[in-house]
């Protein structure tokens, strides 16, 4: 039953990942892969949220592990970066890295300090 | 069309990471390993797709299958960020500082060792 939840959440959470990439690279022209970035600092906000609030079991299951590990890519990051740093593109590469590490560990930081808060 | 390719490999991608995560390995004093390796691998096998997907003819729906629905979901940033930020919270701060170190190099090295594997297609090999 929980490997159903997880399959559906990561359904969605891929779908919807797909849909902020192509809103982004269709609107932006920059060297910072901005649909990436949105997703994984929203997602890492989102899951903060969800692991200060003390969900488990299978809503857990589908949004947490499912949908925003889904949604939330890690893989993409590393390729871009690899990019960025074979093109030479040392402050880009440096300024994605900082802001994508950093910034996640932030935003999981918010997200779980505003729902522990309140 | 092409959101179906990518959900259903975002199912496939998930429900490996879940299977990962349920090995008894998951956590190496309370060093997160599970989500560690599954960044890793994956990241490892996207340098490969992304390389290989041209001379090997894998078509537009395909990538989107394997590359961003499969293992853009294997992988996941998400549990990175909070399982550091659970690290930090619980005062293992030297813990939180190696594994975010070692995410981020790792996954640029696995990476890059991904792009510069060249597969040989079945005709080549022999030639």
């Amino acid at each position: 039953m929980t490997i159903l939840l997880v399959a559906a959440g990561g359904f969605l959470g891929a779908v919807c990942r797909y849909w902020v990439s192509i809103f982004f690279s269709s609107r932006t022209n920059s060297r910072i892969p901005y649909g990436t970035l949105s997703v994984n600092l929203i997602g890492s906000f989102l899951l903060g949220l969800l692991a200060g609030s003390g969900l488990k079991g299978d809503l857990y299951a589908l949004s947490a592990i499912g949908f925003l590990g889904g949604f939330t890519t890690f893989s993409t990051l590393s390729i871009e970066l690899v990019n960025m740093f074979k093109h030479k593109d040392y402050a880009s590469f440096f300024f994605y890295l900082s802001i994508s590490y950093f910034g996640g560990i932030c935003c999981a930081f918010t997200g779980m300090l505003l729902i522990m808060a309140g | 069309m092409t959101y179906i390719y990518v959900g259903v490999g975002g199912m496939i991608g998930s429900v490996m990471r879940f299977f990962i995560a349920s090995l008894p390995f998951s956590t190496v004093h309370s060093f997160p390993f599970a989500t560690f390796l599954t960044n890793m691998l994956g990241s490892f096998l996207l340098g490969i797709l992304v390389t290989n997907s041209a001379r090997l003819k894998i078509n537009r729906h395909h990538q989107l299958l394997l590359g961003t629905g499969a293992i853009g979901s294997f992988t996941t940033l998400s549990a990175v960020s909070a399982e550091t930020a659970r690290l930090i919270s619980e005062g293992e701060q030297l813990i939180a500082f190696i594994y975010i170190f070692s995410c981020a190099l790792g996954g640029i090295l696995a990476a890059a060792l991904g792009l510069k594997f060249v597969v040989k297609r079945k005709e080549e090999t022999h030639s």
